[in-house]
C-alpha cells in the first residue's frame, strides 16, 4: 500500500478518487441544502448578492471538483493507464501522502474517548491515560509508556497551568491535579 | 524575553530536524503557547520558531538523504554527497552560515521593501483588493505540488469553511445549527493545528516506526567553523544571488521556502564552472538553496504585511496570529502599528544572530534527536495538539474541531490534496467575500468597476497569464521527467 506501487494498482486509485469525489459532493451537497437557512438578502438591498451567494458559488465550484473527480475515477477503471503520468510527476514533485490503513482508526477512537474522558476524570489523569496507552500501541514497554506520560503530564502542567495561568479541566470528579 | 525566544527556535530545530514533521506543523503547535506571553515575547518564539525549523529541515537532509521539510529537499542533493564523503559538519556548517546570512538578507529586503510596498498598497480599493485576494489564492493553489484541480478543490473548501458564523456585512448566521460555539466563525488554531499537527501523527501511526534510523552518516569530527567562512566569503556573490532569489520567490503567494530553494539551486548550477558537478557533493549546491529558503521566509512576510496575502502556510499561521495579537495586515499596518513592526523587524534580524547558536546546538544534538523513538515524538505531538487547542478559549469545542480537521487532513492528503491552499481559502476567504460583495453595493452593482482601474486590470491580467500559464509550464516539466539528479 505505498504511494510508489500507485500508479500500477489503478484500483486502489480508483477508490482513492471514488473516496474523495464521494466526500467533496457529500460536503457540497451538505453546504449547498443548508444554504437554503441563510438569509437571502444583504443591507445593500439589489446590488448586494447577499450573505447566501458566496456559499452558494463554493458550494457549487466544490459539487463541479466533485463530480469531475468522480469522472476521472470512471476514466481510469476504463482507460487502462489514464492519468499514470499524472500520479508519477506528484510523486517526484514530493506531495505528500499517507497510506490509509487501520491504526489511524484505533487512534481516532482513543481521542474521542479522550475527549470525553477530559470532561469526566479531568485532563490529568485522562491525558496520562491516553499516553501511556498510545505508547504501549506503537510497541514502548508499560513501564517506559508510563513514566514517559508522567513526564508529558507534569510538563504540560508547569507549562500552562504555573507559567501560563491556564485553568485546565478537572472534570467531573474534582481531581485536585 | 530571550528565554522563550531561544527555548522556542530549540524546538524549531528539533521538530524541524524530525523527519516527516513540518516547519508548518512546529509554527502551529507554538503559536497557542505564544498567546499566554507578553505581545514582543510571543511574536518573537514565532518568527523564532519559523526560521529555525528551515534550517533544522537540512540537517536530517545533509546526513540521512531525508528532508526535515520540504524546503530542505534541493539541500539533500550535493549536502548527503559532501557527508558520504566525510564532509558532512562543513556542509552543515556552510548551510547553518548561508541560512543566517539568507535570513539577514531577507530581512533586510523585508525592511526596505515592504514599507515603499505599503505606500503603493494605499491606492487599493475593494476592487483591487479583491483580485489581490483571488490572485494570491489561485497562485497557491496553481503552484502547490500536485494536481492543480485538486489545489483548486482545496482553496474553495477553505473559503467555504470561511463562511461560517456570522456574516459580517449583513449579520446572518451562515451553518452555524444554534451553535454558539460557531457563532464567531471557526477559529482559525485548532483548524490548523488539526490540519498540520494531528493529521502528521495520523500520516506516522499508518507507516513502519523507526524505518531510518541505520541509514544516517552522521560526522564526529568538529565543525570547520573557519574553512566554512572563507568558503562562504569565496562564494558571497552566489549567497547574495541566492537570497535575493529567495526573498522574491518567498513574496509571491504560494511559492514557498521550497520552490524557492530549488530555483537557487538551479540558478547556481547555470551559472557555476563545474554545473556538470552538481549532485556529487558541490559547496554551490549547498549554499544556493540553505540561502534561498531561509531568506523565502522573510520574504512570505512582504505580500503578508502589506496585502494580508500570505505567500504560503507557514505565513498563513503567522498571519492568523498576528490578527489574534491586534496587529491588521495591510496597507496601514506601518501606521496603525507602529511600535508592533518596529519589534517584529529588530525580533527577525536578531533570530538570525541567534539562528548560529540553535543551529550550532542543532547539528551537535542530532544524533540524539534521532535517538528519540517516534512513539514518543508523536504521543508529544498528540497532547501538545489537545492542550494548545484547549488553551485558546479553554473550550472541548476546540479540540473536537481539531480532531476533525486532523482527520479531514489526513484523509485529504492521503489522496495528495495539498493542505497549504485550504488554510489560505480560509484567510482569505473573508476578505474575497467581503471585498467582492462592498464593491458591488459601492459601484450600484456595476460589475465593469472591477475591470477598468488600471491596477485591477493589470491583476486580471497576471492571472489570466497565471491560469493559462503555469498549468502548462507544469505539464511540460512532467514531459521532461524529473530535473534533480537521483
Amino acid at each position: 500500500m505505498t504511494s510508489s506501487r500507485l500508479p500500477h494498482d489503478p484500483w486502489q486509485r480508483i477508490c482513492g478518487l471514488g473516496l474523495l469525489s464521494a466526500g467533496v459532493i457529500a460536503v457540497a451537497g451538505v453546504a449547498i441544502w443548508f444554504a437554503g437557512d441563510i438569509g437571502r438578502t444583504g443591507p445593500g438591498g439589489g446590488h448586494d448578492p447577499g450573505p447566501r451567494f458566496f456559499p452558494l458559488l463554493l458550494s457549487l465550484t466544490l459539487l463541479a471538483f466533485g463530480i469531475g473527480h468522480a469522472v476521472q475515477a470512471a476514466l481510469v477503471a476504463f482507460l487502462p493507464g489514464f492519468g499514470s503520468q499524472g500520479i508519477q510527476s506528484a510523486q517526484q514533485e514530493g506531495v505528500p501522502s499517507a497510506q490509509i490503513g487501520w491504526r489511524w482508526l484505533i487512534l481516532l477512537m482513543l481521542l474521542v474517548l479522550y475527549i470525553f474522558a477530559i470532561g469526566w476524570i479531568g485532563f490529568s489523569v485522562s491525558t496520562w491515560l491516553i499516553a501511556t496507552g498510545m505508547m504501549i500501541g506503537l510497541g514502548n514497554r508499560w513501564w517506559v509508556a508510563a513514566g514517559v506520560a508522567l513526564v508529558m503530564v507534569v510538563v504540560v502542567r508547569v507549562l500552562f497551568v504555573i507559567l501560563f495561568r491556564v485553568q485546565l479541566p478537572a472534570g467531573e470528579l474534582g481531581l485536585p491535579f | 524575553m530571550l528565554a522563550p525566544w531561544l527555548l522556542g527556535m530549540v524546538f524549531g530545530i528539533f521538530v524541524g530536524a524530525t523527519p516527516g514533521l513540518t516547519a508548518t506543523m512546529a509554527v502551529a503547535l507554538i503559536v497557542p503557547i505564544s498567546f499566554h506571553l507578553e505581545p514582543t515575547a510571543g511574536l518573537a518564539l514565532i518568527v523564532g520558531v519559523s526560521f529555525t525549523a528551515i534550517f533544522a529541515g537540512d540537517i536530517p537532509a545533509t546526513y540521512l538523504r531525508i528532508p526535515g521539510t520540504p524546503a530542505s529537499a534541493a539541500a539533500t542533493l550535493d549536502g548527503h554527497q559532501m557527508a558520504r564523503q566525510g564532509r558532512g559538519s562543513l556542509a552543515l556548517t556552510l548551510d547553518l552560515f548561508c541560512s543566517s546570512l539568507g535570513g539577514l538578507i531577507g530581512v533586510g529586503l523585508l525592511i526596505t521593501v515592504a514599507p515603499l510596498l505599503a505606500q503603493f498598497a494605499l491606492q487599493f480599493s475593494f476592487y483591487e483588493r479583491f483580485w489581490l485576494a483571488v490572485f494570491g489564492l489561485s497562485l497557491s493553489a496553481l503552484v502547490s505540488a500536485g494536481s492543480t484541480s485538486k489545489g483548486l478543490m482545496a482553496a474553495c473548501l477553505g473559503m467555504l469553511l470561511s463562511t461560517v458564523g456570522i456574516d459580517v456585512v449583513s449579520g446572518a448566521p451562515r451553518y452555524t445549527w444554534g451553535n454558539v460555539s460557531l457563532m464567531s466563525g471557526l477559529d482559525f488554531i485548532p483548524v490548523m493545528i488539526g490540519l498540520f499537527g494531528l493529521s502528521e501523527v495520523f500520516r506516522h501511526i499508518s507507516r513502519p516506526l523507526g524505518a531510518m534510523r541505520e541509514q544516517a552518516v552522521v560526522g564526529r569530527e568538529s565543525l570547520p567553523l573557519l574553512e566554512a567562512c572563507r568558503l562562504v566569503w569565496q562564494h558571497k556573490l552566489c549567497v547574495l544571488r541566492s537570497s535575493v532569489m529567495g526573498t522574491v520567490i518567498g513574496a509571491l503567494p504560494g511559492a514557498g521556502a521550497d520552490i524557492a530553494a530549488w530555483g537557487a539551486y538551479g540558478l547556481a548550477q547555470k551559472t557555476s564552472r563545474r554545473s556538470a558537478s552538481f549532485g556529487t557533493g558541490v559547496v554551490e549546491g549547498v549554499i544556493a538553496p540553505t540561502s534561498a529558503n531561509n531568506a523565502a521566509v522573510a520574504g512570505a512576510w512582504i505580500p503578508a504585511l502589506v496585502f494580508g496575502v500570505p505567500g504560503d502556510a507557514v505565513t498563513a499561521i503567522v498571519l492568523g496570529a498576528l490578527m489574534m495579537y491586534d496587529i491588521k495586515p495591510g496597507p496601514h499596518i506601518f501606521e496603525a502599528s507602529e511600535d508592533q513592526m518596529r519589534s517584529l523587524f529588530a525580533v527577525a534580524l536578531m533570530t538570525q544572530v541567534l539562528l548560529l547558536v540553535a543551529g550550532l546546538i542543532g547539528i551537535k544534538a542530532f544524533g540524539a534527536i534521532l535517538r528519540l523513538p517516534r512513539s514518543i515524538v508523536l504521543t508529544a505531538v498528540v497532547v501538545f495538539s489537545v492542550v494548545g487547542s484547549f488553551a485558546l478559549n479553554n473550550s472541548l469545542f476546540d479540540v473536537s474541531i481539531m480532531l476533525i480537521f486532523g482527520v479531514v487532513g489526513y484523509l485529504l492528503e492521503s489522496q495528495r490534496v495539498p493542505l497549504a491552499p485550504m488554510i489560505l481559502g480560509l484567510i482569505l476567504g473573508p476578505m474575497v467575500e467581503e471585498n467582492l460583495r462592498v464593491g458591488l453595493i459601492s459601484s450600484d452593482g456595476d460589475l465593469s468597476r472591477f475591470f477598468t482601474s488600471p491596477i485591477s486590470a493589470v491583476l486580471v491580467a497576471l492571472l489570466l497569464l497565471t491560469y493559462l500559464g503555469l498549468p502548462v509550464m507544469k505539464m511540460l516539466m512532467r514531459r521532461g521527467g524529473p530535473t534533480q539528479p537521483a
